[in-house]
């Protein structure tokens, strides 16, 4: 028995190069609102360590007092005296407004002033449309003429290329079941689903390679269904965006009815 | 307690059982034509044109005929209960033997109803408008099977009985449910044929 | 309430009547009491090996690897991965924590506790578990089917769950088997439902009944209203997979005409976010009642307590689009649900409150069925508090879909139920089998139980918090996942310790049937009506139908004069 627990510690920290909190916190933040995600969740947490405690300074306390060799004589109560259900709606009452409300306006600020509220149509974005399949990510950028599904569309498999300080949105569309693109250095994911449009929108800032998973159990291989991305600086992404395009116009097999996956841009 | 005192209880739970589990079973069948009639909605709401692009609408003929074969169902099966109420069982079997006859060409015009679709071209695999035909008849037609199952069993196993309390009390039951189905086909016929 | 006549009927005779097609509630429960302990064996064992994978990749399981995978020496290939966590959701809410404690403590105790001689209707009774046995047939058939049993998880969302995604003919029986589930629980509802309406002992109000029955009503009645749903959901899933009707189609797959694949989804949590609380609602109403008796106190609020959970049951019906965030409802919708889904911590704070209340000022004896229940505070403290991520749409954002999502569910579903669902084995096996079952034991049981189980879902929000997304076969295929092969490896011994330890609890189950002490009437001297009969209870369980002047839980009352603690409920209340 000390065996296992022993084995269970020595494991967890066996190694000693990275610390506990390094090993257990999220992957890095690299969008410019990711930290208000990571911001509600400390939150979040602060009360409710505060809560938890206090639920265990009862159990443990009540337990350590009132034990029968301790407290012989139950305190005869049906605890419906007024002082009693005052009490218990305090504590209710404490917990929605203190805890419950704060973090449901806060996430609804968030929600309705950034994460859902995508950027105007005149606003200059990079727009790029994902489609989903059993198991692999493909991305379109619309190219030169800003166009998507035309012939100079350039297209990337498991690999998003995204630039820092432009905001993006992203189109996604699922070839067959339903998918979720999950950014876990965004904080952010949203399910492709087949014949639907849904949406996504952020803005990065760190350039650096990171991962795209796929987050919504989508066959055998769903684990493998992951995607590089990429971050460059804006200089960089133009840089290869041009290269990229030119290869596009020479390359793409416009014989291939299958090329043409893409859609109208919906605003 | 006189043995008289204790019947009239007994007669109370018993209609107090009946009536009760009878509610749940129609509260359960509810949220399930319910949860069908959602996703009705939700697909019709979704969908531009109604019916779908190059199908048309059903001919209103065979579920109408439907539509009244089960409601006189309904009302011989009521006809049939009072008879019975009055003590009078000849008449109660007749109108009962009725209503199973109206029952039967209830599932006869479902049939007919799925034969014109085919002839139509509208296949399970048509689209959502032939789909949600399809599967609302056939569950309708699955459940009103039980009820007729039941009419079934009334006639073989509760007329031949002595008319009681208890006797009386399943013959509501089986003409409840009954009616609720009605009540189901007649929504049917409304959503899915006409509008 | 007037006094019913419930005939006793007499005893049956041959062995089939009596143990096999049985009407009697009490051998009902203990059928679906063997069930339910066969089939969390079952998806424990699955759990494990689920386990073992993500700690151990490419490792066989040991001893009995080679005999289940002998294609793969012993190693759980990537669908069979698929299968089995698909499999382990379903079995352990289905077929594990349903029939444990809404069959078997639902049939044993309802009767019993509101002091009537059965059910309403027996037959019913018999046809639900029979039903319920027709369904684990299906399902268990399933696992031999060529392609294997379902592998879409638990909630086989569509498409994946069409033939496009799974074209076995697994998926297809599962559905099966959850509409066939479903009639059975469904029946048993109607029973409990107009039982505990009609045969309440005569002066038993409703909120004479034990928290226990509360909890037991209130999730008969969640299940007859939301059960339906499920089925016409599953109905129209298999619609879609044998006659190739369109309902769940769509995109490029669908011939012509579009389905929705998102209203399974709406149908599946319209049905799935109550059906938590039909999970937790009966352990809920257990535990309120073993505190009562253990801290030998009169519950704190009992009025508050019982009206909570109705509560929560009717706000459970208004909150099931949080578990459909990223699939980006309308945000008008998405910030309603966020509302509804946060008013429901305002009575599960004041329950637990009232909980806390029971024990402050008792005097605690800490019998294992006690210490179950104090578990039961703590987990499901930990997991309602971890649920306000999820309830969050922004932080849900992140967080969806990953091991914080499993951590959280497996502390309020599977921790709490299963703490509290041992609590009523220990406490109710005297009056089940006639038997006490070893204290000491069971408290061993019950520490490594809590500690094992800490661990693993403990374990498991952390790794979710560190961005672990759930149903993966190997996490380490990820570079930023990588850190966490040490945590992963730690929740996998964690659930072998408690995967052992309740070997356990089963040589202390089996060792009481055989040869264990003999149990008193009123072992732990607590005044409901089911402790005022022999044990274990006789047919037909009350000579005479007992007559209720008092509420569950008398405990501690000063003015008791005759050296007992504590009334019956036959008893006039005693006051000074």
């Amino acid at each position: 028995m000390s065996f296992a627990i022993m084995y269970f510690i020595s494991s967890a920290f066996a190694d000693t190069h990275m610390s506990f909190w390094e090993r257990i916190s999220p992957p890095k933040d690299i969008s410019v609102n990711g930290h208000l995600i990571d911001y509600l969740f400390h939150y979040t947490t602060f009360f409710n360590i505060v809560f938890f405690l206090l639920v265990c300074a009862g159990l443990f306390g009540f337990s350590y007092l009132y034990a029968k060799k301790r407290h012989p004589i139950a305190y005869y109560t049906h605890g419906n005296k007024k002082i009693h259900v005052i009490v218990a709606t305090l504590i209710g009452a404490f917990v929605f407004f203190a805890i419950d409300l704060n973090i449901t306006r806060m996430s609804s600020n968030d929600f309705s002033k950034i994460f859902a509220n995508f950027p105007k149509k005149d606003e200059d974005v990079i727009k790029v449309e994902v489609l989903a399949q059993q198991w692999m990510w493909t991305f379109r950028y619309a190219g030169a003429d800003q166009v998507f599904n035309t012939d100079d569309d350039v297209i990337t498999t498991n690999d998003l290329r995204l630039p820092t300080g432009k905001k993006v949105v992203l189109e996604l569309l699922s070839k067959d079941v339903i998918h979720s693109l999950f950014l876990p250095n965004v904080r952010q994911k949203v399910d492709a689903m087949p014949g639907r449009i849904s949406k996504m929108w952020f803005e990065l800032t760190t350039p650096g390679n990171y991962e795209i998973a796929c987050a919504e159990m989508c066959g055998t291989h769903h684990y493998k269904m992951a995607s590089k991305f990429k971050v460059y600086s804006p200089e960089d992404f133009q840089r290869w965006l041009a290269t990229a395009n030119q290869m596009a116009l020479a390359e793409n097999d416009l014989a291939n009815a299958d090329y043409f996956w893409g859609w109208q841009w919906e605003e | 307690m006189s043995s008289v005192n204790a019947e009239i209880h007994n007669d109370i739970q018993d209609e107090l059982k009946s009536s009760i589990g009878m509610t749940v079973i129609l509260v359960s069948l509810m949220m399930f034509f319910g949860t069908l009639f959602f996703g009705y909605a939700v697909y019709r709401f979704t969908t531009e044109t109604w019916p779908p692009m190059g199908m048309q609408k059903i001919n209103l003929m065979l579920p109408s005929m439907t539509t009244i074969a089960v409601s006189l169902g309904s009302l011989f099966f009521e006809i049939s209960k009072k008879y019975l109420n009055k003590n009078n069982k000849i008449q109660g079997k007749n109108f009962l033997i009725l209503s199973i006859v109206m029952g039967l060409s209830y599932v006869f015009f479902q049939y007919l109803l799925w034969r014109s679709m085919g002839q139509l071209g509208l296949y399970t695999s048509t689209g959502i408008f032939a789909s949600l035909i399809y599967a609302f008849t056939w569950i309708h037609v699955a459940h009103m099977s039980m009820a007729l199952i039941l009419f079934f069993w009334a006639y073989i196993a509760l007329l031949p009985r002595e008319i009681n309390k208890k006797m009386l009390r399943s013959f509501t039951n089986i003409g409840t449910f009954w009616h609720f189905l009605s009540g189901i086909w007649f929504f049917i016929f409304i959503f899915l044929f006409v509008l | 309430m007037a006094t019913f006549e419930q005939h006793i009927h007499p005893a049956p005779t041959t062995f089939l009547s009596k143990y096999i097609f049985s009407f009697d509630h009490k051998v009902i429960a203990k059928q679906f009491l063997w069930y339910g302990i066969f089939f969390l064996a079952v998806g424990g064992m699955m759990a494990l090996m689920i386990r073992w994978t993500l700690a151990f990749p490419g490792e066989a399981f040991p001893i009995i690897g080679t005999m289940l995978f002998p294609d793969t020496h012993g190693v759980i290939p990537p669908d069979t991965y698929a299968m089995l966590f698909t499999m382990h959701g379903t079995i352990m809410i289905f077929y594990a924590i349903t029939p444990i404690l809404i069959g078997a403590f639902g049939n044993f105790c309802i009767p019993l506790m509101i002091g009537a001689r059965d059910m309403v209707f027996p037959t019913l009774n018999m046809l639900s578990f029979w039903f319920a046995v027709l369904s684990a047939i299906i399902l268990m058939s399933s696992l031999f089917t060529p392609l294997g049993a379902a592998a879409g998880g638990w909630t086989s969302y569509p498409t994946l769950s069409t033939v496009i995604g799974s074209p076995g003919v697994g998926q297809t029986l599962w559905a099966l088997a959850i509409f066939v589930v479903g009639i059975s629980s469904t029946l048993g509802a109607i029973n409990y439902i107009t039982t505990i309406i009609v045969l309440r002992a005569p002066g038993m109000g409703y909120f004479d009944m034990p928290l226990t029955v509360w909890g037991l009503w209130l999730t008969a009645i969640l299940n007859a209203i939301f059960l339906p749903v499920l089925a016409a959901g599953v109905l129209l899933l298999i619609f879609d997979r044998v006659f190739g009707t369109t309902f769940f189609l769509a995109g490029a797959a669908a011939t012509s005409g579009s389905g929705d694949p998102v209203l399974f989804q709406h149908v599946f949590w319209i049905f799935g976010h109550p059906e938590v609380y039909i999970l937790i609602l009966p352990a809920w109403g257990i535990v309120s009642d073993l505190l009562s008796f253990f801290a030998r106190k009169p519950a704190f609020g009992m009025k508050a307590t019982a009206l909570s959970m109705t509560t929560i049951t009717i706000l459970s019906t208004l909150v099931y689009g949080h578990h459909m965030f990223t699939t980006q409802m309308s945000p008008l919708l998405t910030q309603s649900f966020m509302t509804l889904t946060m008013t429901i911590s305002i009575p599960s704070a004041i329950f637990f409150a009232n909980w806390l209340g029971t024990i402050w000022k008792g005097s605690i004896r800490f019998t294992s069925p006690m210490l179950f229940s104090l578990g039961v505070v703590f987990v499901f403290g930990l997991g309602g508090l971890t649920g306000l991520y999820l309830g969050t749409v922004t932080t849900d954002l992140y967080l969806h879909d990953t091991y914080f999502v499993v951590g959280h569910f497996h502390y309020t579903m599977a921790a709490s139920v299963l703490l509290g669902g041992f609590g009523a084995i220990y406490f109710w096996m005297p009056k089940m089998f006639g038997v006490m079952m070893n204290e000491c034991l069971a408290k061993v049981h019950f520490w490594l139980t809590m500690i094992g189980l800490n661990g693993i879902f403990m374990g498991m929000m952390i790794v979710g918090y560190a961005g672990m997304h759930r149903r993966i076969y190997n996490p380490f295929v990820y570079e930023y996942l990588q850190k966490l092969i040490p945590i992963n490896t730690f929740i996998t011994y964690s659930a072998i310790l408690m995967g052992l330890s309740q070997f356990i609890f089963l040589y202390n189950f089996i060792h009481a049937l055989l040869k264990g002490e003999k149990a008193s009437d009123n072992p732990w001297e607590v005044g409901t009506l089911e402790w005022t009969i022999p044990s274990p209870a006789p047919h037909y369980n009350f000579k005479e139908i007992p007559v209720v002047k008092c509420g569950p839980h008398e405990f501690g009352n000063p003015n008791l004069k005759n050296g007992r603690d504590y009334q019956y409920q036959t008893e006039q209340l005693v006051e000074g």
